[in-house]
């Protein structure tokens, strides 16, 4: 994500749409990336996009600088994209069984979608679907979206040494995963 | 540094280059000389980092820009209305200067009147009640006959005698 300057904060602010604008090109493919690799689904990825950028908007004037935006950006998205994702697995786990019944009827124009990404996409989906919300986040931030350790630490809020340990886990799964893999010859 | 430590280092800051210089040297003499830290160094290479070298990076679509800009628009619309309605309920301190002082000192005239009127109405009925007891006391001395003589025993004894 690319550094957004002082004086188009301040204006976005001050409600001006022009800086408004400036700082969503700036934020958004990452906002987007992030939300559809936690949410994995693109309309809810969406609607989690457009929730994360009306609270920039409503909290803009309350940005002391104190911090780097893309910091706040990047903590907004992850709690933002993460309470989405876990919001969505409840309300799945309820409606389950009707969606059993739509499957029997037919495939739905997500699973369509799913099925004609390319194959790296889905391994990609795959795996980060078998890692828990706070190791797909890491994951996400430093093998997606390149963050360095202390950037993860700062957007997290969590410590370095958490950030490492969080990294290490999810790694360990990831290649429990890959040895599994090996051993039923997928 | 043992194997397990070496692994540690794999798994985080060697593989990401957060490693100083003197780590990494470290970590490098090792696994020139340890086959089975070279092996999982490789399979946490295939397993934790390629599959996501290549990972699509998509834009949100245009869609999202436009839902954002009216969803703030309709925001900000629904404060501007919440503001007229304070706005227009505190109108009367908007009032020309001169009406408002004399409406002002109309409402002052008003309640002192009131309570000038509430006080003296009140000494009134003091007066009033006054004037009944004397009346009272007057019937009594001059022995006038009325409801509450009929309640007197008849004079028998001195003391009733003296008094009555």
């Amino acid at each position: 994500m690319e550094d957004i300057p002082r004086d188009i904060i301040e204006k976005a602010a001050k409600g001006e749409m022009e800086a408004f604008e400036a700082i969503y090109k700036a934020a958004s493919g990452f906002v987007y990336r992030t939300a559809l690799r936690i949410v994995n689904n693109s309309s809810d990825a969406q609607e989690v996009t457009q929730d994360i950028f009306m609270k920039i908007y409503g909290n803009l004037k309350h940005f002391e600088f104190r911090s780097n935006l893309k910091t706040w950006v990047y903590r907004i998205t992850v709690n933002t994209a993460i309470n989405a994702y876990r919001r969505n697995l409840r309300e799945k786990s309820r409606r389950q069984d009707f969606d059993s019944v739509i499957e029997t009827e037919g495939h739905s124009p997500e699973l369509i979608q799913a099925a004609e990404r390319s194959d790296a996409e889905k391994q990609i989906t795959s795996l980060l679907n078998m890692l828990t919300p706070e190791h797909k986040a890491v994951i996400i931030l430093r093998e997606i979206e390149g963050l360095s350790y202390e950037d993860i630490a700062q957007s997290l809020k969590i410590n370095i040494n958490t950030v490492r340990s969080r990294l290490k886990r999810a790694r360990e799964a990831l290649l429990e995963l890959s040895k599994k893999a090996v051993k039923n010859g997928l | 540094m043992d194997c397990s430590k070496i692994k540690e280092l794999l798994l985080t800051d060697y593989l990401d280059k957060q490693a100083d210089v003197r780590l990494r040297i470290q970590v490098q003499k090792h696994l020139g000389a340890c086959a089975e830290c070279r092996r999982f160094e490789e399979e946490v290479r295939m397993a934790a980092v390629s599959p996501f070298k290549n990972a699509a990076k998509p834009e949100a679509p245009e869609s999202v820009w436009i839902n954002i800009k009216d969803n703030i628009a309709r925001s900000e619309s629904r404060k501007l209305s919440l503001l007229d309605v304070i706005t227009g309920k505190l109108k009367v301190f908007s009032l020309p200067r001169p009406a408002f002082a004399l409406a002002s000192t109309t409402l002052v005239f008003l309640i002192i009147f009131a309570a000038i009127t509430k006080h003296s109405a009140d000494k009134n009925q003091i007066r009033e009640y006054f004037a009944q007891q004397i009346d009272f006391y007057a019937m009594l001395s001059n022995g006038e006959d009325n409801g509450y003589q009929n309640h007197t025993p008849a004079p028998g004894v001195y003391i009733e005698k003296y008094l009555f």
